[in-house]
């Protein structure tokens, strides 16, 4: 990873793959790991039984309608979790408990799907320490304080100072908006935030459209090819995965 | 108990087993959908006339499962004809290519016919020849006594559907138009005609069956099915090879919207459609398809919610089996009578092609279902000959996905290079 020498007075960092790296998962495995775990929770704590593949389709089906609705209302803005997450209890039939419990079992998998990037943890601390503001800007159906609290768990003493969301903005970097939040915010003049991230589009076309410059920061082609394959595997197993539940369903109603 | 009532009573039984779970999954969709458009700025308009048995059926199924309704919701009387009213003068690219698809090889002056819905304009010869649409927007920028009048007709027609928009509508400038399916005409006209709102189609299923420019699809959505042709690898299409079904189910006996009286007494106009006691002819009035619906519907609780996917996907088989696998029964159950031609014509296609036992292929090929015409006219070998009609899908299904795909590869590749 090359890091750029700056005299940039903030430092915006993307967070997915940029601050915290994504193993070689793709999201349709992360979501079924999430479904799992959030399984038996349901189970352990409220005894209810929900099959892993139910939750799993229920996460599928309302994010994609989140997003579609999105696209047609404010293409600019971005879906909250919390919406999902409502919408999810009611459409798998849980009552308000299931909110925390599906929002603990996405905390537990990506903790543990997650891991920092030290070397530009590192670069960061030592540019905070030199007087730079250090800034994380994310699209994500997550607000910032769980970007918050997951940068704690994995990568403790990190420099950022403040985390930006296209969930807490209704904004996001792919048309610049949440960049115009981040400089409306911070204060700043374009020309004083340099902006890191892995997005050719967002971090990039986008931070540069805002008059931010900017750097890309691409993680190996390895985990980009791991993880396509990773894809086309979910895609395949999609069926069995959301097929398994209702296999169940049958065999209970006997 | 005679055959017939035997016959409704399958309907029912069918209804409520096969469309009853199918009309549940599309109505949780919707509400996904419903729950994330911005509140103070959308309304959900139930298009006449398969929209206003959907607004029946979502409205039960929102009491019935206690999931809260988020956004204004009104019924629209409004069809292709009274769409494409709003982009006529000039014709829009969507006007001039339905009407170029809907009367082709007719007369301009029966276009005209249709749209005003008057016979007595007394337009020049030249629009008797055969529609084409550059000669029908040139001929429409004339000024002839029979052109204008023409478009006063057209014109007053449009002021009392605006008037009536606004009144179902009200401020929101998001208009989501719900109805069945198929190509969303009705949506790319109005987005064409009435700019100063932002429209959008949530449609049961989305296909370009037409064949035509689709620049209206990125905000037009089939929330049960999205395909433009019919795949045997996936069950939903197979709806496609009998749309009438979902038509004749959901489509209530009412007239197609073709004209709207003058306003009255503070009151918007009125459609003709809403004729007395209209609200009730929504609700079937005899059993059938539409009650097997209901029942199921009615059937539902907030705690079965989380089963409707599942009961879906086993209806969507079944619905499969019915359509391309069917038996005598079933031919018997799904044999539905004729579907109104619409746009302004009041004829109508017969299920059946008619009966020529010269030209039996034509007949099972002209028919709105040709599994059911294939059994009906060869009772013993019909069943025989399904797997070729199968196989002729599958040959053909697989032709489009691959160029479909080439195409694509094509397009990325050229958006490359420039």
């Amino acid at each position: 990873m090359r890091l750029p020498e700056t005299v940039a007075r903030i430092i915006s960092c993307d967070v997915f793959d940029t601050l915290l790296y994504r193993d070689h998962r793709s999201e349709r495995r992360r979501f079924l790991d999430i479904a799992t775990v959030a399984s038996r929770l349901l189970a352990a704590e409220c005894g209810v039984e929900r099959r892993p593949g139910s939750v799993y389709a229920a996460r599928l089906r309302v994010q994609r309608e989140a997003y579609r609705a999105l696209d047609l209302t404010n293409p600019s803005g971005d879906v909250r979790f919390a919406d999902m997450l409502d919408a999810m209890t009611r459409v798998l039939s849980l009552d308000h408990r299931a909110v925390d419990i599906l929002y603990r079992a996405e905390l537990t998998v990506e903790s543990a799907q997650l891991r920092a990037n030290h070397p530009l943890m590192t670069w960061l601390t030592h540019r905070a320490q030199a007087g730079c503001r250090i800034i994380a800007v994310s699209d994500t159906y997550h607000r910032g304080d769980t970007i918050t609290h997951l940068l704690d768990t994995l990568a403790r003493n990190h420099p950022i100072a403040h985390v930006y969301t296209s969930a807490d903005h209704n904004a996001t970097k792919r048309t610049r908006a949440l960049f115009d939040v981040v400089l409306r915010q911070e204060a700043a003049g374009p020309a004083e935030i340099l902006h890191l991230g892995d997005d050719t589009l967002a971090d990039v076309t986008m931070a540069e459209a805002a008059g931010l410059r900017s750097a890309q920061l691409l993680r190996p082609r390895h985990v980009v090819l791991r993880r396509r394959l990773d894809a086309v595997r979910a895609r395949v197993m999609h069926r069995h995965w959301v097929g398994a539940s209702q296999d169940g369903h049958r065999s209970r109603g006997r | 108990m005679n055959a017939a009532d035997a016959a409704r009573g399958d309907a029912v039984a069918f209804g409520q087993r096969v469309l009853g779970p199918i009309l549940a999954e599309f109505c949780l969709r919707l509400w996904l959908f419903e729950r994330f458009l911005t509140p103070d700025d959308s309304v959900l308009l139930f298009c006449a006339r398969g929209g206003l048995r959907l607004k029946l059926v979502y409205e039960r199924f929102l009491r019935q499962t206690q999931l809260p309704q988020q956004l204004p919701h009104a019924a629209l009387m409004v069809s292709r004809l009274v769409a494409a009213r709003t982009a006529f003068d000039p014709p829009s690219p969507g006007v001039l290519s339905e009407l170029g698809r809907e009367f082709s090889g007719r007369s301009m002056a029966e276009v005209a016919a249709a749209l005003a819905q008057r016979d007595d304009l007394d337009l020049p010869a030249s629009w008797n020849a055969s529609f084409r649409d550059s000669s029908f927007a040139t001929l429409l920028a004339s000024s002839e006594p029979g052109v204008a009048r023409l478009r006063a007709a057209v014109a007053e027609q449009d002021g009392r559907f605006r008037e009536h928009l606004a009144a179902s509508a009200g401020a929101a400038r998001h208009c989501v138009l719900i109805d069945t399916g198929l190509y969303g005409s009705t949506v790319r006209m109005l987005q064409e005609g009435i700019q100063e709102r932002t429209w959008s189609g949530l449609q049961f299923a989305r296909c370009n069956y037409k064949r035509l420019a689709t620049p209206h699809f990125k905000r037009t959505l089939g929330l049960s099915i999205e395909s433009d042709w019919y795949k045997p690898w996936d069950a939903r299409t197979s709806v496609l090879r009998f749309w009438h079904l979902i038509e004749a189910c959901l489509e209530p006996d009412l007239p197609s919207v073709r004209t709207f009286s003058q306003a009255t007494a503070g009151l918007p106009p009125r459609a003709n459609l809403q004729e007395d006691g209209w609200e009730a002819r929504i609700a079937p009035a005899q059993p059938g398809l539409f009650t097997g619906v209901l029942a199921h519907i009615d059937g539902l609780r907030s705690e079965s919610v989380h089963s409707i996917p599942e009961e879906a996907e086993r209806a969507w088989q079944a619905l499969k089996a019915a359509v391309i696998w069917p038996d005598d029964r079933a031919v018997e159950i799904l044999s539905l009578g004729g579907r109104s031609r619409d746009f302004g014509r009041v004829e109508l296609s017969a299920q059946y092609a008619d009966a020529r036992p010269s030209r039996p292929v034509k007949r099972i090929r002209d028919s709105l279902w040709r599994e059911g015409a294939l059994l009906r006219s060869f009772p013993r070998v019909g069943r025989l000959l399904l797997p070729l009609i199968e196989l002729v899908y599958t040959g053909r299904a697989l032709h489009m996905e691959a160029s479909t795909r080439l195409r694509r590869g094509r397009d990325t590749m050229g958006d490359v290079h420039v």
